[in-house]
């Protein structure tokens, strides 16, 4: 099954009159930014990217996502391809480089920073529909364009059958004959793909159901950022295992965790970001992501699970000792590997990776 | 009752009682010390630093033997409820920085990554759940919480580490989310975060068993506020030549501010601490014996550092005056309006240097350069504190072309050693102290 690339991706919404918005991951507004016609592109790494430019602006105890992204967005080369740049306030790292952004780097297109509120109750969500007031405010000076409250809730309603879809896929993991690399490839284009081509990837996935489940003799869960390379999952393939579920930030982590309860549109544009997976980075207890895990154990199965931290990445690292020691009452074995965003897997995380999949 | 009869005869009776004692012959060295070591590098002690040792170590007591519910907050939290309801109050990154300042937190930072946090998350965090992991009481026993008050205007961190404590010891967490003032603060944002203090009282309330009194409120707003204007005056007291205080001076007597804000002690002991200050100034007695560069820090210090920094660049004429870390603790005096408690409160708790852009940290380092005249400035580029690094760079970048200043980033950690080579530092440090001197002669011989 083929999906559109990044490059054909941004041709497409070219050729519609549609904007570009360069988005740092991973929690924003994604249907509010189509409804003013607006292309969410979130980058996750670049081939050819030159990190001394971000080297110029902050330290090396980055994490390797942050240095990409501001490396990526100094770049002269790529500026044509977007027209603004979204940052999301999800850590430390983003709210400065956002606000360096404004503040000293001087790249020739509006930056928007968006507070995403750390607290998922009725305070937090009141507190994200003002901040999405003043984006739309934001939003309507740069495009021209009127808000319109009708296209913002069919986008949610897109965004809505996407998170249905989501959540069939994996439950439907094990019937769908495909690799895990293949999956993921498929998975993580939701990053960059407009709605309804993902909505058209997923009903592909989920077209290629079979009737007899994969024969697998592991199962295994990842949790992390991303994926160090779509490697890591041949590896994992090649000892018999396979993922059954993940809390990826770039793939099932933003799937609903809390059905959407308003009716009014910017509160559910709210929602869809506040009631995703349990996540540190959204204050959530740590006892909420514990039971979560739990459940997903419970649905399928599995053995061990794989937390992927990329290096310097603290929301990441804090839960986990906690995590773990649950997981381990369970009967369900876990490890910590740490990784640098890139192309390429590390030698040492590949031989870790494999020492783990063999003692499983 | 027991617990009661012990507080009284461990805190009330004996303690204050050997605390005094220690205090007296602490205020007895320092004087002796002062007329004593006429060639020393330093100058003399300032003698108010006996009460402040005092103060703390009484604080740290009572927490030993507190009948009182306790509350572990952030260093930036809005305390003020809490202390309104009488909770005893226990700042883990203040314990931590105590850790390094006494060279033992690399240690329990060591005991945490035994408990699998690693080596890149920051080094407060893990000298706490090191402590927590391995049960060590290396400066005192610690009382354990009843309630956490978590507020993210310090940085993202809390907000994590916070979730783990609440998980460890079960019990309720308040989080005060403040959001990032990029640019000005606006109205949403203030509403947010008193919404968020409104609906804490309940919680605060239930768990201390007692209602929150508006007077009591007041009162403990008035004295913070008082507090923060005579912290604020001390800093200034730094503008004399020489200055009668070292930025490391202010990184040990920050302590009550941080700790015993809103209390009547602590706006007693500034007072006397200003009046000291004061007292120099006017006999010109320096920090340091002949202060020929004047430094400003930027971030947290280095803990573990303190003593060895402040004697090399003693040796070399050079006393770091002021630093922003301590200044963020005065600067906000005049938004402190114990008439408007909540609004209050939630604007100035909303508005801390740390949740304030790059470009606004720049302006108060601009400020101070400025108003204190100083001749450079070492912007400590702090592995555990991300909100405060990551921009100097930039603002680096602007010291030097804006206010044509030399400013010297270093790379350091705010309590673990390990990765830190002092020898390397003093000798880039070195080059630095010589660089501005040459300039001086320079802009004389002009």
């Amino acid at each position: 099954m083929q999906v559109l690339s990044r490059r054909e991706s941004i041709d497409k919404a070219r050729s519609e009159n549609k904007k570009i918005a360069l988005v740092f991951p991973i929690y924003y507004p994604s249907a509010l930014l189509r409804a003013f016609d607006i292309h969410p592109i979130e980058i996750w790494g670049a081939d050819d990217v030159d990190l001394s430019l971000a080297d110029m602006h902050i330290q090396s105890y980055t994490c390797s996502l942050g240095r990409i992204l501001l490396a990526f967005v100094k770049d002269h080369r790529f500026r044509k391809d977007y027209d603004l740049v979204f940052v999301p306030h999800i850590c430390d790292t983003f709210q400065q480089i956002g606000s360096l952004l404004i503040d000293f780097i001087n790249i020739d297109k509006p930056i928007i920073n968006f507070y995403m509120p750390k607290r998922s109750d009725e305070l937090g969500i009141s507190y994200c529909v003002s901040e999405l007031k003043r984006i739309i405010g934001i939003l309507e000076n740069l495009t021209g364009n009127k808000f319109k409250m009708e296209r913002l809730e069919q986008e949610i309603m897109i965004e809505l059958k996407i998170d249905e879809l989501m959540r069939k896929v994996y439950e439907k993991r094990e019937y769908i004959p495909i690799t895990d690399s293949e999956f993921y490839k498929l998975i993580t284009a939701k990053t960059y793909l407009s709605a309804l081509d993902f909505v058209e990837t997923l009903n592909g996935i989920l077209g290629m159901q079979v009737d007899k489940p994969r024969e697998v003799l592991k199962k295994i869960f990842m949790s992390g950022i991303a994926a160090e390379s779509a490697e890591i999952f041949d590896i994992i393939n090649s000892y018999g295992a396979v993922v059954a579920f993940d809390d990826l930030a770039i793939a099932a982590r933003r799937i609903l965790n809390r059905s959407i309860q308003s009716t009014d549109a910017l509160r559910r544009q709210s929602e869809l970001i506040l009631f995703t997976v349990p996540d540190a980075q959204k204050g959530s207890l740590v006892s909420d992501k514990i039971d979560w895990f739990k459940k997903e154990i419970g649905r399928t199965r599995v053995v061990g699970g794989i937390f992927y931290i990329m290096k310097f990445c603290e929301p990441e690292y804090f839960y986990y000792p906690q995590i773990r020691k649950h997981l381990l009452d369970m009967g369900v074995k876990t490890f910590i590997i740490e990784y640098e965003l890139s192309r390429k897997m590390s030698r040492q995380n590949m031989v870790r990776v494999q020492s783990f999949l063999e003692g499983l | 009752m027991i617990k009661r009869i012990k507080y009284i005869i461990n805190v009330e009776v004996l303690g204050k009682l050997l605390l005094l004692i220690r205090s007296k012959l602490e205020k007895l060295r320092l004087k002796t010390k002062g007329k004593l070591k006429k060639s020393n590098i330093f100058g003399p002690p300032i003698i108010s630093s006996a009460e402040m040792k005092n103060l703390m170590s009484q604080h740290y007591l009572k927490g030993m033997y507190t009948t009182k519910k306790v509350a572990w907050v952030t260093s930036g939290a809005p305390i003020e409820f809490l202390l309104a309801l009488d909770y005893y109050l226990f700042y883990p990154e203040n314990h931590a920085a105590l850790c390094g300042a006494r060279k033992l937190s690399t240690e329990l930072i060591e005991d945490s990554e035994e408990g699998l946090y690693p080596q890149d998350i920051c080094s407060y965090a893990k000298v706490n759940l090191g402590w927590i992991l391995k049960n060590k009481d290396p400066i005192s026993k610690l009382p354990k919480p009843d309630l956490i008050l978590a507020c993210t205007n310090i940085c993202q961190t809390v907000l994590y580490w916070y979730q783990v404590l609440a998980d460890i010891y079960k019990i309720p967490l308040i989080v005060i989310d403040t959001p990032f003032v990029y640019d000005t603060i606006n109205n949403d944002q203030l509403m947010y975060v008193k919404r968020q203090l409104n609906d804490s009282i309940p919680i605060m309330e239930k768990v201390s068993g007692k209602g929150l009194s508006e007077k009591r409120l007041r009162e403990v707003l008035s004295y913070s506020r008082e507090a923060v204007a005579l912290w604020l005056k001390i800093l200034m007291t730094a503008k004399h030549r020489p200055s009668p205080i070292s930025a490391f001076d202010t990184f040990i007597h920050m302590g009550p501010i941080v700790n015993l804000r809103g209390e009547r002690r602590t706006v007693l002991y500034y007072q006397r601490l200003l009046s000291e200050l004061e007292y120099r100034v006017k006999n010109n007695i320096g920090a340091i014996r002949n202060e020929e560069i004047r430094l400003l820090w930027d971030n947290l210090p280095i803990w573990f550092m303190l003593r060895e920094i402040s004697t090399f660049l003693a040796k070399m004429n050079t006393n770091i005056i002021a630093a922003t870390f301590s200044y963020a603790w005065g600067e906000l005096a005049h938004l402190i309006d114990e008439n408007r408690p909540l609004d209050s409160i939630s604007s100035i708790y909303s508005q801390v240097l740390l949740n304030r852009s790059p470009l606004s940290k720049f302006e108060v380092l601009k400020k101070l350069t400025k108003e204190l005249e100083v001749d450079g400035i070492i912007l400590h580029s702090n592995r555990s504190c991300k909100p405060y690094s990551l921009g100097q760079i930039d603002q680096r970048n602007c010291i030097v072309s804006e206010l044509s200043l030399p400013a010297f980033l270093i790379e350091a950690d705010q309590a673990d050693s390990r990765d830190f080579n002092f020898n390397q530092a003093n000798m880039r440090l070195e080059a630095f102290i010589e660089e501005i001197k040459e300039r001086k002669w320079r802009s004389k011989a002009q």
